[in-house]
């Protein structure tokens, strides 16, 4: 590796990264993935949220809804709603661990799927979840780090804990660019 | 509709291990039944793909998980031998492990591995578990390297259905990572056994850490992830300052540690211990008590707070780890993590991480070991690339018996990083001959047994000095003894005796009616799997009986009267004939199911009044023996024959 000084063994010609499942066991995805696996993204403030039953009543969800500031690919809309497994119902209260939570008033980035059921939840989910400061950046929950490419031993994409901290613009921009090439596809 | 501030209201107090209002916790602790749909994992998902792979043995590896847990003596656990089931989710009160790939199933796993969706009370009081395995990912219990070991996901998994939340120690099984091929989840570290220990706590057996975390200017920080890491054995606990007040109290065992300090916001974050980033401080930098330069050591005794000061730096420290790998050999290909690296004892390696905040300015000296291995001095190499740095240090690290974590510290210029827990030290392959497994009372090693109590020899198997099983709150012999467990087929088997060259063990009832099984040793890293062949029954003796009129050790001093018992204790008698439990000391006198003969002497044939299991122990049986009246006085040989030939290696018996 071409980092290494002349003082040093011939180590690791190759280093392969490897990204592992996180856990709920969730695994990890990245900015790329992100994009293509989203139906929907948009910005916004969380406004209220409340618990219900699931379609097949197996699970007790809790729902966000999002007054949406900015679609920044897919269907327009002024509010969406995310279902969150886990909350309390009826005397009853269930959890899942990793569950996605929010903040009444969070301003917030979202990369949503849509479920067969009509439900949305972020992609990969708190990775799907950014959160947006006073001074416009954007932050991820999804752990830190940036793996340049060429130092990998396989292709891969943008780690999105490489994106805290670059601004909503950015963000959004970038979004915009992989999200329109994959619709062009 | 419930307010908000309800339903994720977290606990004003400082978490552990559980992190949730109210704390969540089982009070089936000491019986929790579990039913496994097995039939549902024997699907291809949409791809075609099976979800397990060839081989895999579901029940097994939830016994196995299950059994994990159940080994833990300082905490009230027990988990039933689990039962099958068609149910996809458990009844309003039935424990349900299973493949269901349902419409609102999948969409709550989303693209996790696998879920545990655990239903509670006001009180925090948990009704049921349901766990979930994904139907887009493929498992195994075989060790497949391209699947995901479903006993390590599972033993995680489990930890949440006992009330746990995840861990911010890397190498803890309750951490949030894995991926495929990687097994040492499978094995609970002190930081996991801490979380069972504090909520189910056997005694008074463990200490608190106690404090609150500050920065310079006196500002309590949330959220903080704090460590207590013993240097010399390596073992870490972690726990985490509360946010509402910094205020932090966690369980660990007595012992002497270094105490540190970090945010979330590194390789663990605040969503990842599900809290939101709003909710957690992480404008600081790691400290340790007693500073990096001379970390102080903290002494907790059983039953007592130990109260530790730590005052962070203000400002988010630019130096981290994001990747990390280990190679011992020069040139080769090897891949790097987030997360844990494993690294096999007994080697000088070369760690490889990618940072930031370290230039080639540092040395070695800017780093501290904090467990079992050293840093080679003069070894650190650094290279700038697109905003970070690719490093190098070498380590020393040392044989170990038994898995073994190890945390790296860092300190320059002011600027601190940490890497808790995150460095996991495998200990050599076990080994041991086909022929290196027999009966514990007459080293016969043709076959196991059903129930019997077997010798194992070998090496690499355990602790340098051997180390006893032990008998749970619940009556059962535990499966692991300082990491070590044995596995036939797949189920674990209970130990009475670990050590690097022998391992004493109950052969599980489980394998009756197989000809051959396939015996593992488990160190953290796995033997190469043993065919050995099976027997309903192998009989043993204990090479001396006991006289039953004074229940002393039948001898030469000491000889039967013609016409009493002596008692023959046994092994591999076989399985009784009420079934009981694998590991379960006897409830009661059973029969073998094998009946058996005593050959006394010049050739009798005697009946025995009483030939099977003995009350309150595992895998230990005994045969209750009339003299004949008409016996000689003097030394008299016997052995045993059981029903199916096998015989007994023959011993002495005096009589007056």
């Amino acid at each position: 590796m071409r980092f290494l000084t002349s003082k040093a063994p011939a180590i690791a010609a190759l280093v392969c990264i490897a990204i592992p499942c996180a856990a709920t066991l969730i695994k990890e995805v990245t900015f790329e993935d992100l994009v293509a696996s989203s139906t929907q993204i948009v910005s916004g403030h969380v406004t209220r949220s409340w618990t219900s039953w699931g379609s097949e009543h197996k699970l007790i969800w809790t729902r966000y809804e999002v007054a949406v500031d900015d679609v920044i690919a897919g269907e327009p809309a002024s509010t969406v709603v995310m279902s969150e497994p886990g909350g309390v119902l009826d005397g009853q209260g269930m959890r899942v661990e990793s569950a996605v939570r929010y903040t009444i008033g969070e301003h917030v980035v979202l990369f949503l799927q849509q479920y067969p059921g009509g439900d949305k939840r972020t992609v990969g989910w708190s990775q799907g979840k950014f959160t947006v400061d006073e001074s416009n950046r954007v932050h991820s929950s999804a752990g830190a780090g940036y793996l340049p490419n060429h130092l990998s031993g396989t292709p891969n994409g943008t780690r999105i804990g490489s994106l805290d901290g670059i601004t909503y613009r950015e963000l959004s921009q970038r979004a915009v660019e992989l999200y329109q090439r994959r619709v062009a596809r | 509709m419930k307010p908000l501030a309800l339903l994720f209201a977290v606990s004003a107090l400082s978490f552990g291990y559980v992190n949730s209002n109210p704390r969540t916790y089982r009070t089936d602790n000491t019986n929790i039944q579990f039913l496994v749909n097995v039939d549902s994992a024997n699907v291809n998902n949409a791809n075609g793909v099976p979800w397990i792979t060839p081989g895999t043995d579901v029940l097994a590896g939830a016994i196995a998980a299950m059994d994990s847990w159940n080994s833990v003596t300082t905490a009230n656990i027990h988990f039933a031998i689990p039962q099958t089931t068609t149910l996809l989710e458990g009844t309003p009160t039935n424990n349900v492990i299973s493949f269901d790939s349902s419409s609102e199933v999948v969409q709550a796993l989303g693209s996790a591995l696998a879920v545990t969706i655990t239903s509670y009370n006001a009180d925090g009081s948990i009704v049921k578990s349901d766990i979930v395995f994904s139907t887009k990912e493929q498992f195994s219990t075989t060790g497949d390297a391209s699947a995901l070991d479903l006993q390590s996901i599972l033993t995680h998994e489990l930890g949440h259905s006992l009330g746990s939340s995840h861990s911010g120690v890397l190498t803890g099984t309750m951490f949030q990572a894995t991926d495929a091929g990687l097994t040492t989840q499978a094995h609970l570290k002190p930081d996991d056994i801490a979380f069972a220990s504090s909520l189910y706590p056997v005694g008074n057996a463990y200490g608190t850490i106690t404090g609150t975390m500050r920065d310079t200017t006196g500002k309590a920080l949330r959220g903080a992830l704090i460590s207590a890491e013993d240097p010399v054995s390596g073992q870490i606990i972690g726990g985490f300052s509360s946010i509402a007040d910094g205020t932090f109290s966690f369980s660990v065992p007595p012992g002497s540690y270094y105490v540190w300090a970090e945010p979330l916001n590194g390789q663990v974050q605040a969503a990842n211990v599900y809290l939101t980033a709003s909710e957690v401080d992480t404008d600081w930098q790691p400290v340790i008590a007693g500073g990096f330069a001379s970390p102080s050591l903290v002494n907790v005794t059983a039953g007592q707070p130990t109260p530790v000061a730590l005052s962070a730096p203000v400002g988010v420290s630019p130096v981290q780890i994001d990747y990390s790998g280990a190679t011992a050999t020069a040139g080769a290909s090897f891949e790097i993590y987030t997360g844990p690296t494993s690294i096999a004892g007994g080697e000088t390696v070369f760690f490889v991480f990618i940072a930031t905040g370290l230039p080639s300015t540092v040395t070695d000296a800017n780093f501290k070991a904090v467990g079992p291995f050293t840093i080679v001095p003069g070894s650190f190499r650094s290279s700038s690339s697109e905003g970070k740095y690719q490093c190098q240090l070498s380590l020393n690290m040392p044989s170990v018996s038994e898995l073994t974590t190890a945390s790296l510290l860092i300190d320059y210029n002011g600027n601190s990083a940490v890497f808790s827990g995150g460095i996991e030290v495998l200990p050599a392959a076990p080994s041991f001959p086909a022929n290196g497994i027999g009966n514990a009372f007459s080293f016969a090693s043709s076959a196991v047994a059903p129930g019997e109590i077997a010798a194992m020899f070998g090496t690499n198997m355990g602790p340098a000095s051997g180390l006893f099983g032990a008998f749970t709150t619940a009556g059962y012999l535990t499966d692991q003894v300082e990491g070590v467990s044995v596995r036939f087929d797949g189920i674990p088997a209970p130990l009475f005796y670990a050590a690097a060259g022998q391992i004493n063990v109950q052969v599980p009832y489980e394998v009756a009616g197989e000809s051959e099984t396939s015996v593992v040793v488990d160190t953290g890293t796995d033997s190469v799997a043993v065919s050995v062949p099976v027997s309903a029954a192998v009989p043993g003796l204990y090479p001396a009986a006991v006289n039953f009129a004074n229940n002393l050790l039948n001898t030469v001093a000491n000889p039967v009267a013609p016409g009493d018992y002596v008692i023959l204790y046994a092994t591999g008698l076989g399985s009784p004939l009420t079934p009981i439990d694998t590991g379960e000391a006897a409830p009661g006198a059973d029969a073998s199911a094998n009946a058996v003969t005593v050959t006394l002497g010049s050739g009798s044939q005697l009946m025995p009044a009483y030939a099977g299991v003995t009350q309150g122990l595992a895998g230990l049986d005994q045969i209750n023996l009339q003299i004949p009246a008409a016996t000689p006085p003097g030394e008299t040989s016997l052995f045993v024959t059981s029903a199916n030939g096998a015989q007994s290696q023959t011993i002495s018996v005096w009589v007056q």
